[in-house]
């Protein structure tokens, strides 16, 4: 049984942890997690992620993170990455730039149990010349080739949002798998929100369907509209409006009043004050919005 | 009876001619990726996959998917409506890096002369002015890829500078669309080998921040029906790549990050 409550998850998360979040850019994000870590004072947070948007940028916007792998932090059409462009710009925050696939070359270090891996690609690029402690090129012992190569970081914490999980920490998630697999197989620690818990046997009548096996798994909590104003795909759209209200508050010096406006006490807070009337037009469609 | 065929409906501006021409180009190619913040490459590869079977990887998993509509984020996982598989984006890299890719589309705040692209910064690393988002996976890519295809929603000198403050990647850019023209990347350097409707090369040459070289002006005048000062336009888009167009994105998510778009 490793069914918890939110609050319990996101305790065991501690200083200085690498976390590294499921999801990428405005969907599957695991924001019901990241709004949790910033009601707690943990702090000095290492995040990683291959492209996100918002659950990495609230944590720069709190000053909790204060570094960051990632090869793309920002909103798509929607613009910028307000607050982790302000601490980056300000120095408050390490960036450790380097591509969605050397970070997903990290976690399959992380994954594979070996302090690095050769990758392919990279020639000309300056990110060689900035993040030199995490990737360099090298010669293969074999041939002597040239190649470039990624340290491995292995995440304390790895965060995943799905649709479904069940008690045991098995985890579904309706569309295509976008990092959490990666994620869930790399970190130490593996935590999973959920949108709704079922039964064991559901994940047993269709064991193929299981997109994290629940041995990987620490801890499961039921959060509805736990990626939310991200989308969670199958269940419930990206809430552009809430998005563009974030960004707009961030960008003019108001973030301190967006989280006071809807963080609360708890996700049961944060619903009531971000979802109220709203959950119907985010319903997913196979039309988009 | 016939039904009468409804005249296109749609107005023509620079975003559809933008996605008609890449849709052209895409015509014989084989396998095509298309990432996050991509919608305009992503409604080209969706009318190059329904007219031509050039076969669609998307970095939102789907393979050859076929949404009812085209969606903003090009990581929704609508693209997999109809989709036959599916393909992360560390599995399209993969393939990339044992050259599998033949065209990847690649966007960025900054363009240079020489085809590199920044996504990283404004000024320098330690003192930036602006740190952007990071280039995705161009920086590994670029240099894996058969050819990366660049497209931009604005035109302008601070966007296209003579060199990049930061060289996010560099590699294998063959040809950039801008909602002025279309460059090719002949001799290291970007060229521009075709002007869009309407567009002269006065405003280009205003509005590019290396001194813009024409391909045309190295044809042998006499040699070809183009002369100098004659230059190729990039074609309207017919009838039918309009309706091919309305159909694959009826939301018209091809026409977003633009600025004054105006019927041609």
């Amino acid at each position: 049984m490793k069914r918890r409550p939110l609050a319990d998850l996101a305790a065991a998360v501690d200083d200085g942890d690498v976390v590294a979040l499921g999801g990428k850019t405005l969907h599957r994000a695991p924001m019901a997690f990241v709004r949790e870590l910033a009601r707690r004072d943990v702090s000095d947070l290492t995040l990683m992620g291959l492209a996100n948007s918002m659950d990495v940028d609230l944590l720069c916007g709190t000053g909790q993170a204060t570094a960051v792998h990632y090869g793309y932090v920002g909103f798509e059409a929607l613009g910028l990455a307000p607050n982790f462009r302000r601490r980056v710009e300000a120095d408050e925050v390490d960036a450790r730039e380097g591509t969605c696939y050397t970070v997903a070359t990290m976690l399959r270090g992380a994954k594979q149990g070996v302090p690095f891996l050769p990758v392919a690609g990279l020639e000309g690029s300056d990110l060689l010349d900035v993040s030199g402690e995490w990737l360099t090129e090298t010669t293969g012992p074999f041939t002597g080739e040239r190649t470039a190569a990624v340290r491995t970081v292995t995440p304390d914490v790895g965060v995943v949002h799905a649709t479904e999980a069940d008690e045991e920490g098995n985890v579904r998630y309706d569309g295509a798998d976008l990092t959490e697999s990666l994620v869930a197989k790399a970190a130490d620690r593996v935590f999973v929100t959920a949108e709704r818990i079922v039964d064991t046997e559901t994940f047993a009548a269709d064991p193929a369907a299981t997109d994290v096996p629940g041995f990987l798994v620490d801890g499961v909590a039921e959060v509805p509209y736990g990626a939310h104003p991200c989308s969670s795909p199958g269940t419930y759209d990206y809430d552009a409006d809430h998005l563009r209200e974030y960004l707009n508050r961030s960008k003019s010096g108001a973030f301190e009043a967006y989280l006071s406006a809807y963080l609360g006490d708890g996700e049961a807070d944060y619903r009531e004050r971000a979802l109220d009337g709203r959950a119907d037009a985010l319903a997913w469609t196979p039309e988009v919005a | 009876m016939a039904a009468t065929d409804p005249a296109p409906a749609t107005d023509v501006t620079v975003a559809e001619v933008m996605c008609a021409a890449i849709a052209r180009r895409l015509a014989s190619v084989e396998t095509a990726f298309q990432g996050f913040a991509s919608p305009l490459p992503t409604v080209a590869l969706r009318m190059a996959h329904e007219r031509d079977g050039v076969t669609h990887l998307s970095a939102s998993g789907a393979v050859n998917g076929r949404p009812e509509t085209a969606p903003l984020s090009t990581e929704d996982q609508r693209l997999l409506a109809g989709s036959t598989a599916q393909f992360t984006s560390p599995e399209a890299f993969d393939l990339a890096a044992r050259g599998g890719v033949d065209v990847m589309f690649v966007g960025s705040p900054q363009f240079d002369r020489r085809g590199r692209m920044n996504g990283t910064v404004v000024g320098s690393w330690d003192d930036p002015k602006v740190k952007f988002g990071g280039g995705g996976g161009s920086g590994s890519l670029l240099p894996l890829v058969e050819e990366a295809w660049a497209w931009r929603t604005e035109h302008t000198a601070r966007s296209l500078p003579e060199d990049v403050d930061f060289v996010t990647a560099e590699g294998n850019l063959t040809y950039l669309v801008t909602p002025l023209c279309e460059f090719e990347r002949l001799d290291g350097e970007l060229r521009v080998v075709s002007l869009h409707p309407g567009v002269s090369r006065t405003t280009v040459r205003e509005r590019t921040g290396w001194d813009v070289t024409f391909a045309d002006d190295r044809r042998t005048v006499g040699d070809d029906r183009r002369t100098v000062g004659d230059d190729r336009r990039t074609p309207r888009p017919t009838d039918e790549e309009l309706r091919l167009l309305e159909d694959v994105d009826p939301k018209r998510v091809r026409r977003s990050g633009f600025t004054d778009l105006e019927p041609l």
